[in-house]
Parts: C-alpha cells; sequence; structure tokens
C-alpha cells in the first residue's frame, strides 16, 4: 500500500476565487508548457545532423558564431572557450565574443553543435580519418583482420569437404573458399616461425 | 557554404523558434476552441513565451530577461482601464506571421494569415489589442482585417485614460529613455505610435522622459532585424544605441518590442560578464512592465510563474 501510494504532492497554489482570474492564470501555463513542448521537438531532430565519436572535431565557424556561450556551458570535456574579437571602425570600437575550440580535449561528441542554436559548429574529421559509408574510419592503420579459428588440418577439411557440403553453411562461414586460403597462410606462419628463432 | 545559383553562398542560421513556428504554419486544421470568457477585446500575447524558451536556451543571459512578463503585464494594465479582455491563446492562434514575411517565406506568411483570419473572424473579435509594435503592424497592414480594430496597446491604454496612482514619497526620481521600436514607427505608415507611450511615461509622477539622441521617426535600429541573425555588426549597432542611453544617463530603457528587448538585454548581459566592464547601468524592459509595476496590486495571470525565475540567474557564466 504504501509503496504504491507514495506520490509526492506538488505545492499546488489555491484556485482564485474570481474566475476570470483562473482564466487568465490557466492559459498563462498553458502558453508556457506548449512554447516549451514545442521546442522539445524541434531539438530532437538535430541530433542526427552531424557525425560523431573517434577521429572528429568540432570547427567553429566565426562569422556565424553570436557568442551565446551555449557550447561553453555544455561542453564535458573543457574543449571550449571564449575569445573576445575586437572589431575596430573609425568611430569607435567593440568587442563581439566567439567560442573557439581546444582541439586537445575534443572528443567529437557533438554536444556543441547540437545545442548551437545558429549552427556555427560543425563536426569534420581529423587528420587521417575519413568518412566511409556514414561512418568514420581511420586512414593510416590498417583494418583489424577477422578473427578466424585456427585451421590445425587443413588436409582434413580438404578431404571431408564434397560428404558434408549441405549442413556446412550453419555451423562455418564459407566452407569451400576457405579450404583454398588456410594452407597457403599456414605455409606463410610456419615460414616465419621458422625464421624467427 | 552552400551552393546558390549566383555561386557559392551563406545561409543565415535561423534560430530553432522559427523551425518551431515555420512548422506549426504546416497544420491548418482548426482545432476545438473553448474560450471560457467570451469578450470583443481581445488581447493578442504573440510569441513571448516562445522568446522566454529561446533564450534559456539559446541565448546567453539564461532567461535573465523576462519576456512572459509583457504578457502578465498587459493583462495587468487592460484591467486596470476596466476591460477583461479575451485572450487569443497560441493553443488555437498561429503566430502572426511577421517574421516569415519579413525573412520572404511569403507562403507560409499567408497560410498563416489566412489561418488567423478565420479565427479571429469566428470569434467576433472586435478590437484587437497587441503589446508588440511588430504584431500590430502586421494585423494592421498585412492581415485584412476589415471590421476590426487593431491597436497597439499603449494606444489602447493613453484612450482609456490609464491612470498611474502617486508614488510613495520615498521613491527616488527616475530618468526614463523610450526606444521607439520601427515597426511602430517609422516604418507604419498609418498610425504610428509614436506620442502615446512618452504620454504614459509622463503620467508615472517620480518619472523624467529624457529623449535619446536619435528619436521618433529618426530612431535607430536596435540592431537585429526580428530574431533573424546576430553578428559583430549588430552587436556594434546595438553597443551604439544603448551608449545613447548611457549619455543621457538614463535609469530606465523603455521599449514596446519585445525583439528590440531581447537584442538590448543581450549585450546588456554580455556587458555585465567581467567585472570591470559594466557598461549600462540601467535597467532594460518593456513599457507595459514598467507600468505595470507602478501599479497596486498583483498580476492576475500570476506573475513569475516559472520556478526558474524566482531567484535570477548571476551574472556571467554558469558553474
Amino acid at each position: 500500500m504504501i509503496g504504491t501510494a507514495t506520490s509526492p504532492a506538488p505545492p499546488v497554489p489555491s484556485p482564485p476565487a474570481d474566475p476570470l482570474v483562473a482564466y487568465y492564470r490557466n492559459v498563462r501555463q498553458m502558453n508556457l508548457t506548449l512554447a516549451k513542448d514545442r521546442y522539445k521537438q524541434g531539438f530532437k531532430v538535430r541530433t542526427q545532423e552531424y557525425i560523431r565519436g573517434r577521429g572528429t572535431l568540432a570547427i567553429v565557424d566565426e562569422e556565424i558564431c553570436m557568442g551565446c556561450t551555449h557550447c561553453f556551458d555544455n561542453c564535458a570535456f573543457e574543449s571550449i572557450s571564449m575569445v573576445d574579437r575586437k572589431f575596430a571602425l573609425p568611430e569607435y570600437s567593440y568587442t563581439s565574443r566567439k567560442a573557439i575550440i581546444i582541439e586537445e580535449n575534443c572528443v567529437g561528441c557533438e554536444k556543441c553543435a547540437i545545442v548551437c542554436p545558429v549552427d556555427a559548429i560543425t563536426m569534420v574529421t581529423k587528420h587521417g580519418f575519413v568518412v566511409k559509408d556514414g561512418r568514420v574510419v581511420s586512414t593510416t592503420a590498417p583494418p583489424p583482420p577477422p578473427p578466424r579459428p585456427p585451421t590445425p588440418t587443413p588436409v582434413k577439411l580438404a578431404t571431408l569437404a564434397p560428404a558434408p557440403a549441405p549442413k556446412a553453411p550453419t555451423p562455418a562461414p564459407s566452407p569451400p573458399e576457405p579450404a583454398e586460403e588456410p594452407p597457403e597462410e599456414s605455409g606463410e606462419e610456419e615460414g616465419e616461425g621458422g625464421d624467427a628463432p | 557554404m552552400m551552393e546558390t545559383e549566383y555561386g557559392p553562398g551563406r545561409t543565415i542560421p535561423h534560430p530553432v523558434m522559427f523551425r518551431v513556428l515555420d512548422a506549426e504554419a504546416d497544420d491548418t486544421t482548426i482545432p476545438e476552441i473553448k474560450v471560457e470568457h467570451k469578450s470583443e477585446y481581445a488581447y493578442y500575447p504573440g510569441c513571448v513565451d516562445y522568446y522566454d524558451v529561446e533564450m534559456q536556451f539559446s541565448h546567453m543571459n539564461y532567461g535573465d530577461t523576462n519576456h512572459g512578463i509583457i504578457f502578465d503585464s498587459s493583462i495587468k494594465l487592460l484591467r486596470a482601464v476596466g476591460i477583461q479582455p479575451m485572450i487569443l491563446d497560441r493553443s488555437f492562434m498561429k503566430c502572426c506571421g511577421h517574421d516569415q514575411l519579413w525573412q520572404g517565406k511569403v507562403d507560409i506568411f499567408e497560410r498563416m494569415r489566412d489561418y488567423n483570419t478565420k479565427i479571429i473572424k469566428m470569434l467576433g473579435v472586435k478590437t484587437l489589442v497587441t503589446s508588440c509594435a511588430e504584431g500590430y503592424r502586421t494585423f494592421r497592414l498585412d492581415y485584412k482585417l476589415d471590421g476590426v480594430r487593431v491597436v497597439h496597446i499603449t494606444t489602447f491604454l493613453y484612450e482609456r485614460g490609464l491612470r498611474i496612482p502617486p508614488q510613495p514619497e520615498t521613491a527616488k526620481r527616475i530618468r526614463v529613455a523610450f526606444q521607439d521600436p520601427c515597426r511602430s514607427g517609422r516604418q507604419m505608415p498609418i498610425d504610428p505610435v509614436y506620442e502615446e507611450p512618452r504620454e504614459l511615461v509622463k503620467r508615472v509622477d517620480n518619472a523624467d522622459l529624457v529623449e535619446l539622441k536619435t528619436f521618433r521617426a529618426d530612431a535607430q535600429c536596435c540592431g537585429v532585424a526580428q530574431m533573424m541573425y546576430c553578428n559583430d555588426k549588430t552587436k556594434g549597432l546595438t553597443r551604439k544605441r544603448m551608449d545613447e542611453a548611457t549619455e543621457v544617463d538614463a535609469d530606465y530603457l523603455l521599449t514596446a518590442c519585445p525583439k528590440c528587448l531581447t537584442h538590448f538585454g543581450c549585450l546588456h548581459h554580455e556587458n555585465r560578464w567581467q567585472p570591470g566592464e559594466e557598461r549600462y547601468t540601467y535597467k532594460v524592459m518593456d513599457i507595459t512592465q514598467f507600468l505595470a509595476e507602478r501599479l497596486p496590486g498583483d498580476y492576475p495571470t500570476g506573475s513569475n510563474v516559472d520556478t526558474k525565475r524566482k531567484e535570477p540567474p548571476l551574472p556571467g557564466r554558469r558553474g
């Protein structure tokens, strides 16, 4: 009983006696919540626009940035700093605040790009990374070799290959083609292993 | 950068507000409207609550500038002159479409205009009061509301004879400057609102009205057209306008346009960031808020209903 029924009752202000005042208050509250709800929907779509993750970096277009400091407040890695750019005109000068990215700290989480109200921040790939098929991949390091179980006896496989052909696809991936490759690899490995000691 | 037919160009970044407002315009089905208090006097608050969310989300002053108080103050002032207005609520009205029209999105504007006109006719509004200079111009000129009188709230209060009770003896004398919004001033070919706000300010007995360097039809812009785009050049213009108020030693800088309030408030906050750089010591507020603060009594709409507003945020960065 206690566990189910305990709901902390929010402090509800007593309804005003005047029905007209109640009407005005109701409309005011409704407008506030309406604005907030409609805003929330507007922000959901923005998370789909950018690439994110390791190998990406945020950049700020300073002509667009209006110094709202929102990225600065939302950055979890202290990788954004605000600077004052000075604009000097013949009659007077003024400063305008801009965001700059500290590249050493940026992890490419794209949070700043999402919160930026004027889309001044975009995500780019770092040097040595490219976008391929919608994901960021490194160009310098070779792709990791696919995990493959060791094949100790290639001869057996070759001899047994024709017999269990129908039920081969389910347990082992592509039985006939690997049958040709493993001997070469094993041969190389053996050769290397022989050289090293 | 984007490729246009004229070569590479840059899109103008729009605040999220416009995406929300544009998305609203697509749905033109008329919902079931239930107005609890019908009256021939209607008050259209406009997008003031949207400004608040926009300011809290995307601008630097963290909602320090209170736009929602324009709504509260307008209702309080209208009740003070004996009007119980019907509120043209944002749940069944759309945005007036001013920004969309002036940004060139005419098709979106026309959709909003037709929708709103239908609803205003349906509700039988005789007098439409707006507290916003842009709403005033748009409903007056760009809509075709035959038989509906569109007035700015300062005009309406002046006509109905708003009385401000004498202020307490302890109240200091204050110098008040008024910024003429362009939409209700020099860009309003018929019935520009110049005289009425000044007359209303003069009715506050401890206030001295001072004029800025440029005023009335020559009044300089607050810097940004609508909420369109804030950049270095517009900040320079805003700075110039706010310096004029510093020169005349004003205690209050009033305006009748929520967008002027936005941009002034933004720069006001920005210059409070560094303690040594306090340029602007005056307060920036809407004229309705200024007048409503001088009236006795509470706000009928429940002022500062947002719990976040009880303690205004400290100037400068959070955390």
